[in-house]
């Protein structure tokens, strides 16, 4: 496996490379398109010229009129170097024509020879007869022209073509790479942000610190898809949190939550030297409800309880059901008589309440109180316990109650 | 037993498919000469091969030969047989190709003779054509004298190079006969030459149906339609030869009388 860093550069290598190759191809091509363009051009300059120098020979021919008529037809061929014409055995043409005549002679049809001073067409005039078969059957050479053209205009213009080619694919290629650049650099900072909000994630216990904004739609449809799958998570989480300390019945604590915090609140207690109240409460008679309107009813009555309880303490007091038809609350820096109070209020409260029964329902409880009743601070389970035994106390002195002494 | 069976139907397939009925030899490519050639294929519709005067050498697998043009007469007369025919055309003049000793040679002559020519002018324009100055280059007088003998009708003018030197000398001619000769046939020979003719108000005469552009009054000259089928006619043998020269097939391509042709 590689990395994308790695594989986009090996996917662009390739594309570059090829570019350039076909660069070269096309400069190759247009050069050689070039050159047979011009020596086209050139041997149709060539060849109109001599048949319009040959036609009017054939009607007049004086050799001071062939020189006319030779620097007629060439004056502007702007890149003619030497010109000449041999007919009748005599050539005419300027300053080194016979070098180039020598190399035309034998020709039977138009030639191109580079020469040093350029590019030499030779043109053999054939007669022109009127007949095919006659101008087939006596075929000779009656006058050779030819022209030297100098290669300083031709050079210029295809050196002004590849160097625009040249320019042009540079300035192209430049622009590719630019955008390819920009497009790869997009790319790669949207993939590193996955990499940012994985490593916040795990150490943010799956919480994200901080917003992010992507070039591409597509990884901004999956960011989000991760924020909602982690919000989702999170959410899971609180209700399994939620789960393992509240009762779902009564919605008060559960006694999974009183093990976890109990401990931790005695031993802040004992520290600051402030006392701590629990109560006991039980529901006088659950059992006969049960009986006699069924479970989903007495389910009823202790949600109905659950939710009297929580209307009923302070906001700093702990309610918990402790299970069956028990509840608990600690009263966290309270004094006994303090939590007697609130507990008496509840019981008040419950007993008045509409359950939807014929009959009122009632509870017992018993408080205790540390270091009032146990003189030092102890374990949580004791004073629980001593709570219990006054809740008894508190059933046997006939129910509905609360007992706080004894 | 099989395999030898294969090669030998094999080496029968190939050589008969090497040994053509008829080759076509064709000198040059101009479109007289090719049309010719594909109607002779056509006519003779199966075993012809055509070929170039390069390709003839000895052991061609030829049974008869069309020739067209003098290249192909020449270099067939290499390899010369007995046993075959050779047709030819598109030769201007036979006789200098000394084939009288080749007894299988006959030609169908490119342009009817200046007599025929003039003949027929008289029966087509409806005169009585008395005087025809016949112009001739240097190298063809002789063989323009030998088709023209004993026809007191031509006179015969001979131009070295440039027509103008003898202009002066066809003052008197009402018709001038051009002969198809290299020095006469230069384009620009002929344009003085019919300017000269429609300024005297001349009717020139020729047998080269490409004049009709310069515009020659009279043409008439070889029917390349008509050419390829007495070629074919005489391969098969359907005309009887006393002369192994066969005048050709022509027609009229012009009449034009001068004051109609400006």
């Amino acid at each position: 496996m590689e990395s994308i860093r790695r594989a986009i550069l090996k996917s662009t290598i390739i594309p570059a490379v090829s570019g350039l190759f076909f660069v070269l191809i096309a400069v190759t091509f247009v050069l050689h398109e070039i050159e047979s363009e011009y020596v086209a051009s050139r041997k149709e300059i060539t060849v109109s010229t001599a048949s319009l120098i040959y036609n009017n020979i054939q009607i007049f021919y004086t050799p001071p009129y062939v020189k006319h008529l030779i620097y007629d037809a060439t004056k502007d061929i702007k890149d003619r170097e030497v010109v000449f014409f041999y007919y009748k055995g005599r050539l005419f043409g300027n300053k080194g024509a016979e070098r180039f005549f020598d190399l035309c002679k034998n020709l039977s049809k138009a030639g191109v020879f580079k020469v040093r001073e350029g590019l030499l067409v030779c043109y053999p005039v054939y007669t022109e007869m009127a007949s095919s078969l006659l101008a087939q059957e006596n075929r000779q050479v009656d006058a050779i022209f030819g022209i030297v053209f100098n290669r300083k205009g031709f050079l210029e213009l295809r050196n002004h073509l590849v160097g625009g080619i040249v320019t042009l694919s540079i300035l192209t290629g430049s622009l590719i790479a630019f955008l390819l650049a920009k497009f790869y650099r997009m790319l790669l900072s949207d993939i590193s942000k996955f990499s940012e909000i994985i490593e916040i994630l795990k150490a943010n216990n799956l919480r994200l610190t901080q917003s992010f904004k992507f070039s591409f739609k597509e990884f901004l449809s999956v960011y989000r898809l991760i924020k909602q799958l982690v919000e989702r998570i999170k959410k899971l989480v609180t209700e399994l949190e939620r789960e393992a300390t509240v009762d779902r019945l009564t919605s008060l604590y559960n006694r999974n939550f009183l093990e976890r915090v109990a401990g931790r609140l005695v031993a802040l207690h004992e520290r600051t030297r402030k006392p701590m109240s629990v109560a006991m409460l039980d529901i006088d008679d659950f059992k006969v409800i049960n009986d006699t309107y069924g479970h989903r009813r007495g389910d009823a009555v202790l949600k109905k309880i659950g939710e009297i309880i929580r209307e009923s303490v302070r906001r700093s007091d702990l309610p918990f059901r402790y299970g069956g038809e028990e509840f608990l609350l600690l009263f966290p820096e309270t004094q006994k008589l303090q939590a007697a109070n609130v507990c008496e209020r509840l019981r008040k409260r419950i007993s008045e309440a509409d359950f939807g029964f014929d009959k009122k329902i009632t509870v017992s409880i018993g408080v205790a109180s540390m270091p009032e009743d146990t003189k030092t601070y102890i374990d949580i389970e004791k004073l629980i316990n001593l709570s219990d035994e006054r809740l008894y106390k508190a059933k046997k002195l006939g129910k509905n109650r609360v007992v706080y002494e004894g | 037993m099989n395999t030898v069976f294969r090669i030998l139907i094999l080496l029968l397939l190939s050589l008969s498919s090497a040994f053509a009925q008829v080759c076509v030899v064709k000198s040059y490519s101009f479109d007289a000469m090719n049309k010719v050639a594909l109607s002779i294929i056509s006519d003779l519709s199966r075993d012809v091969r055509l070929m170039s005067p390069e390709e003839i050498k000895f052991g061609v697998k030829c049974r008869n030969f069309v020739l067209l043009g003098s290249p192909a007469v020449l270099k067939v007369k290499d390899i010369y047989s007995r046993r075959k025919l050779y047709v030819y055309s598109f030769v201007l003049f036979p006789e200098e190709l000394g084939l009288e000793k080749y007894e299988n040679f006959i030609g169908i002559r490119i342009f009817p003779l200046p007599t025929r020519t003039v003949d027929k002018f008289s029966e087509l324009a409806n005169r009585k054509v008395k005087k025809v100055a016949l112009i001739v280059g240097e190298k063809t007088k002789d063989v323009a004298a030998r088709y023209v003998k004993g026809d007191k009708r031509f006179k015969i003018i001979v131009v070295k190079n440039d027509i103008g030197e003898i202009l002066d000398k066809l003052q008197n001619y009402k018709y001038i006969y051009l002969f198809p000769d290299p020095v006469v046939m230069k384009v620009s020979n002929i344009l003085k030459l019919l300017d000269f003719a429609s300024l005297r108000e001349a009717i020139t005469i020729s047998n080269i149906p490409e004049t009709a552009k310069f515009g020659v009054n009279f043409i008439y000259a070889v029917d390349y339609e008509k050419l390829a089928c007495k070629i074919v006619d005489v391969l098969k043998g359907k005309i009887k030869k006393d002369d192994n020269l066969i005048p050709c097939p022509a027609k009229v391509y012009v009449w034009k009388a001068s004051e109609e042709l400006f």
